[in-house]
C-alpha cells in the first residue's frame, strides 16, 4: 500500500521549525486569531464570575449589617491578603515566561513556570487548609449546610448561611480555576520541556498566560469584596 | 514609564518582546496597590459606603494594570480590548440593572420589598414589605433580622386558612 506522503506543515514536529497552518497566510495572524479566540473564552468567563459579584451585590444591599459582620467574622483578611501576594507573583512570573521564551531562555522559561506552579499550588494548600477544612469543621457551610458551632463571642447573624453562600460558590469556582490552571500549566512545562516554545512561537504560552492573569484579575476583586468587607 | 515599544506590529516574525523593567514596576505597583486596599480597609473608616467605594476604586486600577500590561492588551491587536470592554459592558448592565431593580422596589410599590425567606410565600413578602426594613444598614448590629422572621411565622399561619 503506497502511502500518500503528508506535506500539510500542521503535521510537522513542531520541535525545531514551527510553521503555522496552511489556511492562515502568516503567523502572525494564526497567533493573533489564537488570541481572540482566548479573549471570547475569558468573556464567557467574565459573565459567568459576574453572576457571583450580582449576587454579592443584591445580597449585601440587602442586608449590609449581616453581611459586614460575617465577613469580619468567618473569613481571615490575612490569608486573603498573602494569597493575592501569592497569585500577583505568580502572574508575573507567567510575564517572565512569556518573556524567556521570546528571548529563547529555554532555561528560565522553566523556572518562571516552576515558580508559577508554586504559587498556584501555595494559594490551593493556604485555601484547603486554613479555610475550606476548618469551616467545614465548624459548621460555617453555604445556604442550608449552615450548621454554625458558637465559638468565641460571636453570635450568628440571620443571613450569615447567605454571606457564606456567596463565599463558598465564588471562592470554590475561582480555586477550581486555580487548579485547572495548574493541569494546563503543567502540559505547558510537558511541552517547554520539548522546547515547543521559542522566539518564532509561543502561543499555548501566551494564551494559557492571559487565562491565568484572568484568574488573578477575579481574585484581585474577590479578596476585597469577601476579606475585606 | 519607558516602554521597549516595537512600531512595526505588522511585521512577520517581529514580535514584542516583553519588557523586564516596566513589568516589574507594574508588579511592584499591584503589591503596593493590594497593602493600601488592606490599609485603608482596616485602619481608615470613612462614612458611608466610602470604603468600599475605595476598595473597588484600587481593585478596577489594578484590574486595568494585569489586563494593559501583563495581558498585553497596550501592544496588541484593539480586536482584544473591544471584546473585554464590551465584556465589561454586559456586565455592567447586568449588575446594574439588578441593583436598580433592588433599590427601588421599595419606591415603585411597598408590597413587593422585603426579606426573601427560605420557603417565603407572598403573605410573608407583604408582611415583611409592612414592617419595613429590618436591616438599617448598621455595621454593628450583625443580628437584626430575627423578628421579622418571627412575624413572617405567625403571618404564614393567619394567612393559611386552606390548610
Amino acid at each position: 500500500m503506497t502511502t500518500i506522503p503528508d506535506n500539510t506543515p500542521a503535521k510537522l514536529d513542531p520541535h525545531e521549525a514551527y510553521v503555522h497552518g496552511h489556511h492562515w497566510r502568516t503567523a502572525d495572524d494564526e497567533a493573533s486569531a489564537a488570541k481572540l479566540g482566548m479573549w471570547l473564552f475569558l468573556a464567557t468567563e467574565v459573565l459567568m464570575f459576574s453572576g457571583f459579584f450580582c449576587a454579592y451585590a443584591a445580597f449585601r444591599m440587602m442586608y449590609e449589617g449581616n453581611w459586614v459582620a460575617a465577613s469580619d467574622h468567618y473569613l481571615d483578611w490575612r490569608i486573603g491578603g498573602f494569597n493575592t501576594i501569592v497569585l500577583l507573583l505568580s502572574s508575573f512570573t507567567v510575564v517572565m515566561a512569556i518573556r524567556c521564551a521570546q528571548q529563547n531562555r529555554q532555561g528560565l522559561l522553566m523556572f518562571n513556570l516552576w515558580i508559577t506552579q508554586l504559587c498556584a499550588a501555595t494559594f490551593l494548600i493556604l485555601k484547603v487548609w486554613l479555610e475550606y477544612l476548618p469551616k467545614l469543621r465548624l459548621g460555617e457551610k453555604p445556604g442550608a449546610l449552615f450548621h454554625y458551632v458558637p465559638h468565641g463571642d460571636y453570635i450568628a447573624g440571620a443571613h450569615d448561611h447567605i454571606f457564606l453562600s456567596v463565599y463558598w460558590i465564588a471562592t470554590a469556582t475561582h480555586g477550581f480555576h486555580v487548579l485547572v490552571g495548574m493541569f494546563v500549566f503543567a502540559w505547558i512545562m510537558l511541552r517547554a520541556r520539548k522546547r515547543h516554545f521559542g522566539p518564532n512561537h509561543y502561543t499555548a504560552l501566551e494564551n494559557v498566560g492571559l487565562y491565568w492573569h484572568l484568574v488573578d484579575v477575579i481574585w484581585i476583586f474577590l479578596f476585597p469584596l469577601l476579606y475585606l468587607a | 514609564m519607558q516602554l521597549e515599544h516595537t512600531q512595526d506590529d505588522h511585521g512577520h516574525g517581529h514580535v514584542h518582546v516583553t519588557p523586564f523593567w516596566p513589568m516589574l514596576i507594574v508588579f511592584v505597583t499591584l503589591l503596593v496597590l493590594t497593602v493600601t486596599t488592606v490599609l485603608t480597609a482596616k485602619f481608615v473608616d470613612i462614612p458611608g459606603h466610602g470604603n468600599l467605594i475605595l476598595a473597588m476604586f484600587i481593585a478596577c486600577i489594578k484590574g486595568l494594570l494585569v489586563a494593559g500590561f501583563f495581558m498585553h492588551l497596550v501592544w496588541d491587536d484593539k480586536m482584544n480590548t473591544v471584546v473585554l470592554i464590551s465584556t465589561l459592558f454586559f456586565v455592567a448592565l447586568f449588575i446594574g440593572i439588578v441593583l436598580l431593580d433592588m433599590g427601588a422596589r421599595d419606591s415603585v410599590d411597598r408590597i413587593q420589598s422585603g426579606e426573601i425567606v427560605a420557603g417565603g410565600t407572598r403573605e410573608i413578602v407583604r408582611n415583611a414589605g409592612e414592617a419595613g426594613h429590618a436591616d438599617d444598614g448598621n455595621h454593628d448590629a450583625p443580628a437584626t433580622d430575627e423578628h421579622t422572621t418571627e412575624e413572617d411565622a405567625q403571618a404564614d399561619e393567619s394567612h393559611d386558612p386552606d390548610h
